[in-house]
């Protein structure tokens, strides 16, 4: 599980006339966990969309080491090492969490190959063992939210992005999820972390980018941004603008 | 107790047909989010494909392949070249592609085939009866129901067994998250499409075999009832659809049964009544949770 370097340039979403992200550039290094904080409607899940393919970019570049994303269809980002653990956690809730975890491994070679690593995403998530067979929308918050990373993991990514782990889920669950995430990092995971809850991204994030309506209007280390960056202004400023 | 068992057989050759047309449409319409109206001109071309076989002088069971085989092509080709160019229209520019798309096909049929009813015999064993208790039952019901049962065992054993048939699953669930996991959505929609082609090949069957004749304009009717029977299932449920379609092909035949002969004509207009009813008390189908309970 080797991390690869992300570099966004000039990254520009729209939909419609309105503009929700304005040429956006950030990197992270190989093996770096970076938060992306800011507001409601800041542009961060369009950031994450354009990035997988979801979302069309108006404009800019993404770049995963040398392999260019920029106009890929979603599924063959995934392949190239990009998974998204999305906003709401959206698991197939119909299906088990091993049909789940399986199809999180299609852009794996073979069958075996997502038996394995299935069977290392379980010794990540044990509360996934003991609910196996349960369909997804059976499960608490706090185990979909498991399995959401757990999915996205299945690819064995070089880059794992992931949209507001913490949304809904009590302060007990959260610590065990960012936990696990700077476990992850440690191991040498490139991540890209977009989350409401600043202070507990930026306890386990190297570097912080702060987006406002759709710009980057901070940028440092997580040390810095939490120390210089009036985040309570910000997020209150943001509130006035809706 | 003998006509009970009757009626239960008509409800369930009935709802045979309805359900494995409900059951291709609401594929498309959980994955796409379109409503296929041309989804009943699958049915009428593996009909006629039958009919191209049977003046060819081909044997039944070649008919029955040339049908199955031709719906299910149909339904791939309908996608590659009607639908893919439209790909991320809004639902009223689907709606209307796949009625223009409806129209085109009749009446190309009617222009380069015959604007009449075409006769197609069948074997007279589907006209053969045998006799359960007091009940007669027609070996087309039979042929029907179990053909209907093995094509549902099999596509369910698909879809929950295989890594595609699972990726189907998923994009009827949430289209947009399964292709980010990496289910490609351009196999995956073709073979919707192609799945929903061949069971309404198999539903045109049954359909020739009962009325034993072609006509351009016939998947209409059955695919009005497979929609009811999509919508009193649950829209974006394929279980759903499924039991929709037998429920109102039950309720066809209930009513068919139940009427005095002066109110019989009527039985449509009671089943849709009852079909509101259903939809009244729950409005998101039967087998489909209500949006704040998911």
């Amino acid at each position: 599980m080797g991390g690869a370097a992300l570099k966004v340039e000039g990254l520009s979403v729209s939909y419609g006339n309105v503009a929700a992200v304005r040429e956006v550039s950030f990197h992270a290094e190989p093996g770096e966990l970076i938060a992306f904080v800011g507001a409601n409607g800041a542009g961060k899940t369009s950031t994450l969309g354009a990035i997988v393919g979801l979302v069309p970019a108006a404009a800019g570049e993404v770049w995963v080491d040398d392999v260019r994303l920029s106009g890929m269809r979603p599924e063959r980002v995934v392949r190239s090492g990009v998974a998204l653990s999305p906003e709401g956690r959206r698991v197939f809730a119909r299906l088990t969490v091993e049909e789940n975890l399986r199809l999180g491994g299609m852009p794996l070679a073979d069958r075996g190959a997502v038996s394995a690593k299935i069977a290392e995403v379980l010794e990540l998530f044990p509360r996934l063992r003991e609910r196996i067979h349960v369909s997804a929308g059976d499960l608490s918050g706090g185990e979909q939210q498991m399995l959401a990373i757990g999915r996205a993991l299945m690819a064995d990514p070089q880059v794992l992005l992931l949209d507001e782990p913490s949304l809904g889920l009590a302060p007990r669950i959260v610590e065990q999820i960012f936990e696990l995430l700077r476990r992850l990092n440690q191991e040498g995971m490139t991540m890209l972390l977009v989350e409401q809850n600043v202070a507990a991204a930026l306890e386990i994030a190297s570097r912080a980018y702060v987006l406002v309506q759709g710009r980057i209007a901070a940028a440092g280390s997580a040390a810095e941004v939490m120390e210089k960056t009036d985040l309570a202004a910000l997020y209150l400023g943001s509130e006035a603008d809706r | 107790m003998t006509e009970v068992v009757q009626q239960v057989v008509n409800a369930l050759s009935l709802g045979s047909t309805y359900a494995l047309l409900a059951l291709g449409l609401a594929m498309v319409l959980a994955i796409l989010g379109m409503v296929n109206f041309a989804h009943g001109e699958l049915l009428t071309l593996g009909a006629y494909a039958m009919y191209g076989a049977y003046k060819l002088g081909l044997p039944f069971g070649v008919q029955v392949v040339v049908a199955l085989a031709a719906a299910g092509a149909a339904g791939v080709a309908m996608e590659r070249v009607a639908f893919r160019p439209l790909r991320g229209a809004g639902f009223a520019t689907l709606l209307f592609a796949s009625f223009a798309l409806s129209v085109v096909i009749q009446n190309s049929l009617r222009a380069f085939v015959s604007p009449r009813q075409l006769a197609l015999p069948v074997p007279s064993f589907f006209d053969d009866v045998i006799h359960v208790g007091g009940a007669t039952i027609g070996w087309l019901q039979i042929i029907t129901m179990a053909s209907t049962a093995l094509a549902l065992i099999g596509l369910s054993i698909f879809l929950r067994r295989t890594t595609q048939g699972l990726g189907m699953l998923a994009a009827a669930q949430d289209f947009q998250i399964a292709r980010l996991v990496g289910v490609p959505a351009n196999r995956v929609i073709a073979t919707a499409f192609g799945i929903s082609g061949l069971l309404a090949g198999l539903a045109s069957i049954f359909d020739v075999a009962r009325v034993g004749t072609v006509s351009p304009s016939m998947g209409f009717q059955p695919v009005i009832a497979a929609l009811i029977g999509t919508v009193i299932g649950g829209v974006g449920s394929l279980t759903g659809a499924v039991v929709g379609g037998f429920i109102y092909g039950a309720l066809q035949v209930a009513f068919d049964a139940a009427l005095p002969t002066g109110l019989a004509s009527y039985a449509p207009a009671f089943s849709l009544a009852l079909v509101i009813a259903i939809l009244y008390f729950r409005p998101q189908g039967i087998l489909q949770q209500a949006a704040e309970e998911r």
